[in-house]
C-alpha cells in the first residue's frame, strides 16, 4: 500500500470513528430518575426501578399492563406498557421502563426485566 | 456429632471435602506452573525442555481442576457453594455438566481449559516464535488461575461451622434447560480460547521482529477462531430466539458485543492475511489485527463485570470477588498497554529504517513484481480487501464503542446513557450494504488491476441472475400459497428522522445479500477443481448472506397478534390496534386457537407444558409450550413459560406466552342505590361488553360479629343481553370472601366493605382464566440456520486445506495463494486484457 493510501485510510478510519462516537453519545438513550422523566418530552426515555408490590394491572381491553415503578430516589411513576408480554414481570429484581411521558406516566412498549438468576447466560448469555 | 439437629442433614467427610481442596490445588499448582514457564522462557531460554514440561503441567492442572469441579457437579456435592448455587439433584446429567460454566467461576475456568487446549495444540509447532508464545500463553493462563484462586468455584459453605450437605441445590434456571446451554458457552469458549494463540503469535512477532513467518502458522488458527466464535454467535442467537420469547436472535446487548466484537476483528486478519501471504505487504495492521480480538474479549469480559452495565443489560452480571476483579483489571491494562506499546515502538523504528526486516519470500517477490508491472489504474484484490476489512473493523469498534457509552459517561460523570437497539441498526446498516456489496465483487477482482468497468463487466451476469431470481422470489412471496400476505404501511426509521417503506427497504437489502450469494456460488462452481483452498471462503461468505438475508426477512416482514385464551374456548385473533383504531401490526393473523383444559395442580409442577389448538386457513397443529406458575412471597404468581416454535420451509410460527389474568377490568366501589357500568373484555368478537351493576343494599346472615355471619351485598347485574340477575358476593367472618357467580364468563367478588357508610368495592374476575398468547408469524427462519451452518462448514474447509498447505516449512502456502492463470478462468482472461492494452 503506498505512504498516501495509508493516510487516506488513516484519516477517514479516524474521521469515521470519531462520527460514530459522537453519534452514538447524543443518540444515546438516557437513564433518568423519575423527577426528571417528569420534566422531559423526548422519546426513548429509560427509568429504571422496582416494582411495587400489587401494582401490576393487565388491561386486556386496551391491550397494556400498567404498573408502577418506584426508583432509587424512592418516587414512584406509573407505566402504562404496551409492548410484547413479559412473563417475569412479577418476580423482577429491577425493570428498566423504556418509552415517553404522556399524560403523567410513562407510555413504553419496552421493557428490560432483571431476574433473581445467578446465572449469566451467554456467559460471558442472558 | 450433629449440634445442630434441627438441620437433620449429613455432615460431609473429609473425604468428600477433600475433592474440593485437590480443585484448589490444582488451580495453586497452575499459577506456579505457568509462572515457572514464565520464568524459564524470559531468563532461561535455554531450558526448554523445563519449559515445556512445566506448560504441559499446568495446562493438565487446569484440565484437571475442570473435571474436578465436573465431578463435585455429578455426585451432588452441594456443600460447596457454586454446586449448590448452579445445579439440583433432580436435573438431568447433561444440565450438571452444563451448571459447570453457568457461573462466573466457571466461566472462567472453561475460558482457562479451551486456552488451555489450544495451547496444547500450537504450542510444538511454533518454531522460532516458541520462547515468547510460550511466555505469553503462560502469562495469560497463570492470570486466569490467579483470577480462580481468589473467585473459587471450590468454597465450601459452611452452616454452624459445619460442613452439611443440602438434599439439593437451587438449580439452573429453569428456562435455561435446554440443549443450547450444553453446546452454546462450550463452542464459544473454545473460539474465545483460540484468540489466545492469536495474540500470542502477534506479540512474539513484535518481539522477535520477524514479521513474515507466523502468518502462515497462524492462519489456519485464525480460520479456527473465526468459525468457532462466528458458529457461536449464531447458536447464542438461536438459543436467545428458542427460549426467550421475544422473537429475535439479536438485540445487541453488551454480552452479544462481547463475542461480536472480536470475530469482526478476526475476519479482517483472516482477510488481511492472504494479502501478507500475496504481497508481503500489511504486516503492521495484520500484527494490530491479531491481537485485537483477545484484547476485546478481555475488555468486554471486564466490562460485563465491572458494574457499569449494572441496569444497562438485561444479563444478570454478578460482581467479582474484589482481588479477582482487580487482577482481570491488571491482566487488561498490561496486556493492552503492553501490546500497544510494543506495536507502536516496532512500528516507530522499523517500519522506515530496516526493510531487510520486512523482506518477504521469493513468491512474494514475484508476486509484488508482476503487481508493479501491471497497468497503474483501476482496482485490485488487495484493494478491495483494504476497504472492506476497514469497514468490518469499523463495524467492530462501533459496536465496542456502542457497548462502552455506559463507561464513557460514568467516567465524565455523566448521566448514564444506553445505545438502543434501533440506533445500532439506524448506524450500522450504512457498512452493512457495503461489505455485503464487496463480499459480492471481490471474488471476482484479482490481483492485477481492473477498470471499474472491467469489474462490472465480470459481475455483469452475476448482477443479472440476481436480478432474475429476486423477481422470482417476490413473485413466490406474492403468491398466498406459499408466500406471506405483506404488510401495508410498515415503515423503518431512517437517520435524520426520516422513514421509509419498511417493504422496499427489505427488498433492497435482500436483494444485496442475495447478489453476494449468487456470485460466491458462481465462483465456487467455477474454482470447484482448479483452487481447492478458497472453496472454503466461497462457502463461508455463501453462508454470511444467506444468514443475514434470514434475519433480515424474519424481522422485517415478521408479524405478531395477540391472543387471549380462555380453557375450552375459541380465540380468534384480538385486533392490535393503536389509540387511532389503526392495526399497527398489519392485518391480523388467519389463526385461532384454542387452549386445552388446564389442570390446576400441574401448572404449578416444574417442566410443565400446555396445549393450544392452532387453526390456519391450510393447517392445524399443536402447540405446546412450556408453562409454569410458580406462586411468589407477594401472594401472586410468576409465570415462567418457554415459547413453541412450529417449523416450517417457508415460515416459523412461534408462540409466546404470557401472564395469566384472573381479574375483569378494574374495581370500582359502588354506594347503595348507585348503579354502576362495567367494562368488560368480550374475546369472541373482541369487542368490549358492559354488565350494569345496581347495589341495592347489604344484608346480614347470622349474629354480628360472630364467626360464621356472612355480609353479603344485594347486586342487581344487568347482562350485555339485557337479562337481570340477582347476585350476593360478600364475605364470611372468619373464613373470608364469598365471590357469586354472574354468568358463564364472569363472577364477582367483594374486595372491600365500608362498615359506616356501607359503601363496597366489587372487582369483577373471569370464571376462567384468561392467558395472554402472542403469535408471531416470522417468515424464512430456515436461512439463519442454513447461513450458521454453511459459515461454520466454509470456515471449517479453509482451515483444514490451510492446515495442509501452510505447515511452516512449506512454500505451497503462498504459492497457492495467486492462483495461477491456467487454473482461474478469470485471471486468464485479465492476462489477455492487460495484455492486449500493452
Amino acid at each position: 500500500m503506498d505512504k498516501k493510501g495509508a493516510v487516506i485510510s488513516c484519516v477517514s478510519g479516524v474521521a469515521a470513528l470519531g462520527i460514530l462516537t459522537g453519534c452514538f453519545l447524543l443518540n444515546a438513550s438516557p437513564y433518568v430518575t423519575v423527577t426528571e422523566a417528569r420534566k422531559s418530552d423526548s422519546d426513548g426515555l429509560h427509568v429504571a426501578g422496582q416494582v411495587e408490590p400489587n401494582s401490576i394491572v393487565s388491561d386486556f381491553s386496551h391491550h397494556e399492563v400498567r404498573f408502577k415503578l418506584r426508583d432509587a430516589e424512592g418516587q414512584v411513576l406509573p407505566i402504562v406498557y404496551t409492548g410484547a408480554p413479559v412473563s417475569s414481570l412479577g418476580t423482577a429484581t429491577k425493570v428498566v421502563a423504556i418509552g415517553a411521558m404522556k399524560n403523567g406516566s410513562l407510555q413504553s412498549d419496552q421493557l428490560l426485566v432483571k431476574c433473581p438468576s445467578k446465572y449469566e447466560s451467554k456467559p460471558a448469555v442472558q | 456429632m450433629n449440634d445442630f439437629p434441627e438441620l437433620h442433614l449429613p455432615i460431609a467427610t473429609p473425604a468428600q471435602l477433600f475433592i474440593g481442596t485437590l480443585g484448589r490445588i490444582f488451580i495453586w499448582g497452575g499459577v506456579s506452573l505457568f509462572a515457572l514457564t514464565l520464568i524459564q522462557s524470559l531468563f532461561f531460554p535455554k531450558s526448554r525442555k523445563l519449559g515445556s514440561v512445566s506448560f504441559v503441567l499446568g495446562c493438565v492442572c487446569i484440565f484437571a481442576s475442570f473435571l474436578t469441579l465436573g465431578s463435585l457437579f455429578l455426585n451432588n456435592q452441594y456443600e460447596f457453594a457454586y454446586v449448590y448455587e448452579h445445579s439440583q439433584a433432580s436435573d438431568a446429567a447433561q444440565y450438571k455438566v452444563a451448571a459447570i460454566w453457568a457461573g462466573q467461576e466457571g466461566s472462567f475456568l472453561l475460558w482457562a481449559t479451551t486456552s488451555a487446549i489450544f495451547g496444547m495444540l500450537t504450542i510444538w509447532a511454533t518454531g522460532i516464535y516458541r520462547r515468547w508464545f510460550a511466555a505469553v500463553y503462560s502469562l495469560f493462563l497463570g492470570s486466569i488461575c490467579g483470577i480462580l484462586a481468589y473467585e473459587s468455584p471450590f468454597n465450601i459453605q459452611l452452616i454452624h461451622g459445619h460442613a452439611y450437605i443440602p438434599p439439593t441445590g437451587q438449580g439452573l434456571n429453569a428456562s435455561l434447560q435446554n440443549y443450547w446451554v450444553v453446546i452454546h458457552p462450550p463452542t464459544i469458549f473454545l473460539g474465545f480460547g483460540s484468540l489466545t494463540v492469536l495474540f500470542a503469535y502477534a506479540v512474539s512477532a513484535l518481539v522477535l521482529r520477524k514479521y513474515q513467518d507466523w502468518t502462515k502458522q497462524v492462519r489456519p488458527w485464525a480460520l479456527v477462531s473465526l468459525s468457532l466464535v462466528g458458529v457461536g454467535l449464531c447458536m447464542g442467537g438461536m438459543w436467545a430466539y428458542e427460549t426467550l420469547g421475544w422473537g429475535g436472535f439479536w438485540k445487541w446487548d453488551p454480552v452479544e458485543n462481547v463475542s461480536f466484537v472480536p470475530w469482526c476483528m478476526t475476519v479482517a486478519l483472516v482477510h488481511g492475511l492472504i494479502v501478507q501471504g500475496v504481497r508481503g505487504k500489511w504486516f503492521w495492521s495484520n500484527l494490530m489485527l491479531a491481537g485485537l480480538p483477545f484484547l476485546f474479549f478481555t475488555y468486554g469480559t471486564f466490562l460485563t463485570r465491572a458494574g457499569f452495565l449494572d441496569g444497562v443489560s438485561v444479563h444478570s452480571f454478578a460482581t467479582m470477588e474484589h482481588t479477582a476483579h482487580m487482577v482481570l483489571l491488571t491482566l487488561c491494562i498490561v496486556a493492552t498497554a503492553g501490546f500497544f506499546g510494543l506495536w507502536g515502538a516496532r512500528w516507530w523504528k522499523d517500519s522506515r529504517s530496516e526493510p531487510t526486516l520486512l523482506a518477504a519470500g521469493p513468491i512474494v517477490k514475484a508476486n509484488q513484481a508482476a503487481e508493479s508491472s501491471a497497468g497503474k489504474l483501476g482496482t485490485d484484490r488487495e484493494g478491495w480487501y483494504r476497504t472492506g476489512s476497514l469497514l468490518i473493523v469499523l463495524i467492530g469498534i462501533a459496536s465496542a464503542i456502542g457497548m462502552s457509552v455506559p463507561l464513557f459517561q460514568y467516567m465524565a460523570h455523566q448521566q448514564p446513557k444506553v445505545v438502543d437497539e434501533h440506533l445500532y441498526h439506524l448506524v450500522l446498516s450504512w457498512f452493512f450494504i457495503p461489505v455485503m456489496l464487496m463480499m459480492a465483487v471481490a471474488p471476482f477482482v484479482g490481483w492485477r488491476k481492473l477498470s471499474p468497468w472491467d469489474i462490472v463487466g465480470r459481475v455483469f451476469n452475476v448482477l443479472s441472475i440476481t436480478i432474475g431470481l429476486l423477481g422470482v422470489i417476490m413473485m413466490v412471496m406474492n403468491n398466498p400459497r406459499i408466500g406471506i400476505q405483506l404488510i401495508p404501511n410498515q415503515f423503518i426509521d431512517f437517520p435524520f428522522k426520516r422513514q421509509v417503506p419498511a417493504l422496499p427497504w427489505v427488498v433492497f437489502l435482500v436483494g444485496i445479500c442475495l447478489f453476494t450469494i449468487v456470485g460466491n456460488t458462481w465462483r465456487l462452481i467455477e474454482m470447484r477443481k482448479a483452487f481447492k483452498l478458497s472453496l472454503g471462503a466461497f462457502v463461508a461468505h455463501v453462508g454470511v448472506a444467506t444468514a443475514m438475508s434470514g434475519l433480515i426477512i424474519s424481522r422485517g416482514l415478521e408479524r405478531s397478534q395477540v391472543y387471549e385464551l380462555q380453557a375450552g374456548e375459541i380465540s380468534a385473533p384480538v385486533a392490535n390496534a393503536n389509540e387511532k383504531g389503526d392495526l399497527i401490526n398489519g392485518a391480523t393473523l388467519p389463526f385461532t386457537m384454542n387452549l386445552h383444559e388446564i389442570d390446576e395442580d400441574s401448572i404449578h409442577k416444574p417442566g410443565n407444558h400446555i396445549l393450544v389448538d392452532i387453526q390456519g386457513q391450510n393447517d392445524h397443529y399443536i402447540a405446546d409450550p412450556k408453562y409454569v406458575l410458580d406462586p411468589t412471597s407477594d401472594g401472586d404468581e410468576k409465570p415462567e413459560s418457554v415459547p413453541d416454535i412450529h417449523r416450517y420451509w417457508t415460515h416459523d410460527n412461534y408462540l409466546s406466552m404470557g401472564s395469566r389474568q384472573k381479574l375483569a377490568g378494574d374495581p370500582q366501589t359502588i354506594s347503595v342505590g348507585q348503579t354502576k357500568s362495567f367494562r368488560l373484555p368480550d374475546f369472541e368478537d373482541g369487542v368490549d361488553v358492559f354488565y350494569n351493576v345496581k347495589y341495592l343494599g347489604m344484608q346480614r346472615v347470622g349474629q354480628p360479629g360472630q364467626s360464621g355471619t356472612k355480609l353479603l351485598a344485594n347486586l342487581e347485574v344487568e347482562t350485555p343481553n339485557h337479562a337481570k340477575l340477582l347476585v350476593n358476593p360478600g364475605m364470611q367472618i372468619g373464613s373470608g370472601p364469598l365471590p357469586a357467580d354472574i354468568d358463564a364468563d364472569y363472577f364477582v367478588s367483594m374486595e372491600r366493605m365500608d362498615a359506616a357508610t356501607r359503601e363496597v368495592t366489587l372487582q369483577m374476575r373471569f370464571i376462567k382464566p384468561v392467558y395472554l398468547a402472542y403469535l408471531y408469524y416470522k417468515p424464512m427462519v430456515i436461512l439463519v440456520w442454513i447461513g450458521a451452518g454453511l459459515m461454520f462448514l466454509g470456515g471449517m474447509m479453509s482451515a483444514l486445506y490451510r492446515r495442509k498447505s501452510g505447515k511452516p516449512s512449506d512454500n505451497k502456502g503462498a504459492s497457492s495463494e495467486a492462483p495461477s492463470k491456467k487454473n482461474d478462468p478469470l485471471e486468464a482472461v485479465s492476462s489477455k486484457q492487460s495484455g492486449s492494452k500493452r
